[in-house]
């Protein structure tokens, strides 16, 4: 544990200004989530919130790739990093260790910004659990994803991009890859099933597993492919 | 340490071609020119990649055993980069997390930058830092958990000649009960800190051996003259000139010569890099 918070201490401090674009993203989403329910007019709360969990599920989420990708841009993109490669610590430690170290910074973040949400009445203690748990999951993925493609295409750009499309996907594209069941759960709240709400977490979770392993393993190879 | 018989392909060239050397205590130069395989070779002995055949061991330890190598190897890449936010001291803790060190890291940082002379600066960011700093903040990593073997990659490239002095010194401090494995293009580096020395040439061992034996080698090879302007011109078209001078109107020149020349010259000791050349073009 402590070798774990040491090591994000580090990527932090080196991140220097760009640690904060998560931070801002999140609080900045949060707070206007927060404005647009408050301006809503009597009798259009339920609509506002809809809009407000949209704006959660769709600018959130994506953001949690963004301390992966930079921590690993590193290893993967510069030049002088060869080093790195014949250290002793496993690549396993360094690899999902730390990306997960990441995830759960995101998540408690998440965490903070659901406290002033249910205290200011926009969402029941309920529905407050289900979105952090929604919004957990999602970050879980969108992370993973960042993990690979900055593992995969060694390159900042096209890893941000890459994620900018997933998210510009689910928010346009009526492509229904991950955040359409938020809304539509908060909707139909009477009829959502605990089975239903589980089976989407596992999915979920299995996907981001399956898109870690293959970050793992590029990450094993990352010396051979960028040196060999 | 042995290498036997190491080959590495990229495609269709031929990177290194069964390579066989034995390193022990003290500095091992590899001389060579750019593309003859050097880095390459590095990469392999410090596990970045892996040969396509042939085998490497130390003290009976297999190359296939990376977790086991590792904790015997530190490596300093010629191109090297570090946290640039960081101290000195904070990016050594934080390499020796990444090495693996679980007791004693502290102590471990201390006399890291204590070898390198980094005491004043264990507190300063990376990014302050010079060239020839970063550097020897290089080598600090590379000898960070005391280890066996060290392979240091074009160490003194682009360093000014006070530094480079330096680290010429450190390099062979370091080799007192340790190998350590210096890959250079650098003649100077060679003759002043490696007690031994491999030419590669084409990813092929040329040779291995002392300065001193890999010079006698060359001993009647290389001549030396004083000719004019066009007869050094002339001399340039089918001999190899190491050297030349002005020197009253004329040239001094050295060359490298396997017989005795038409000109009138006369034998002259043979320097490092007249042998290297010597070599390398026979």
């Amino acid at each position: 544990m402590k070798m774990w918070l040491k090591l994000l201490y580090y990527d932090l401090k080196e991140m220097g200004i760009v640690f904060f674009v998560p931070i801002i993203v999140t609080f900045g989403v949060a707070s206007y989530g927060i404005f647009i329910y408050c301006g809503a007019p009597v009798g259009q709360e339920s609509s506002a919130m809809v809009t407000v969990m949209n704006l959660l599920q769709n600018f959130i989420p994506p953001v949690s790739s963004w301390w992966i990708i930079m921590a690993f841009h590193r290893y993967a993109e510069e030049e002088g990093t060869e080093a790195f490669f014949t250290y002793g610590i496993s690549k396993k430690k360094t690899g999902i260790g730390r990306t997960l170290t990441f995830m759960a910074v995101m998540i408690m973040l998440i965490f903070i910004i659901m406290i002033p949400l249910h205290l200011m009445g926009i969402l029941r203690i309920e529905t407050a659990v289900i979105v952090f748990l929604v919004l957990s999951v999602q970050s879980l993925l969108y992370g993973s994803c960042g993990f690979l493609f900055i593992l995969w295409f060694r390159n900042t750009i096209w890893s941000i991009t890459a994620i900018l499309i997933i998210a510009s996907l689910n928010i346009w594209g009526n492509i229904p890859v991950l955040s359409r069941y938020l809304s539509i759960t908060v909707r139909m709240q009477a009829q959502m099933s605990l089975s239903g709400l589980c089976l989407y977490f596992l999915f979920i979770i299995g996907i981001s597993v399956v898109i870690n392993y293959k970050g793992q393993k590029l990450f094993f190879e990352l010396g051979t492919r960028k040196y060999g | 340490m042995k290498i036997h018989d190491v080959s590495k392909n990229y495609g269709k060239v031929r990177a290194l071609d069964k390579v066989n050397i034995a390193f022990g205590e003290g500095v091992h130069g590899l001389l060579g020119e750019n593309g003859a395989g050097k880095t390459t070779l590095m990469r392999i002995i410090t596990t970045v990649i892996e040969q396509d055949s042939g085998t490497i061991e130390h003290n009976g330890v297999s190359w296939d055993n990376k977790e086991e190598i590792r904790k015997m190897i530190g490596y300093l890449p010629q191109k090297f980069s570090m946290y640039r936010q960081l101290t000195v001291r904070e990016s050594l803790r934080h390499i020796a997390i990444l090495k693996g060190m679980e007791k004693g890291w502290k102590l471990a940082v201390d006399n890291a930058i204590e070898s390198v002379n980094l005491e004043e600066k264990a507190d300063s960011r990376i990014g302050e830092l010079s060239g020839g700093m970063v550097r020897r903040l290089g080598i600090a990593q590379a000898v960070l958990g005391n280890p066996e073997i060290i392979v240091v990659d074009e160490p003194t490239a682009g360093l000014d000649p006070e530094e480079r002095m330096r680290f010429r010194l450190l390099l062979r401090q370091l080799g007192v009960g340790k190998t350590v494995i210096l890959s250079t293009h650098i003649v100077d580096d060679v003759e002043s800190v490696c007690d031994n020395l491999t030419i590669l040439h084409k990813g092929k061992v040329v040779i291995t051996g002392t300065p001193k034996e890999i010079k006698s080698m060359a001993g009647g090879k290389i001549w030396k003259a004083s000719v004019s302007r066009d007869d050094c011109m002339k001399l340039a078209e089918d001999k190899l000139i190491t050297d030349q001078k002005i020197e009253d109107g004329g040239y001094d020149v050295r060359f490298v010569s396997d017989d005795t020349p038409d000109i009138k010259a006369v034998p002259a000791e043979p320097r490092l890099e007249e042998a290297y050349m010597w070599l390398i073009k026979r």
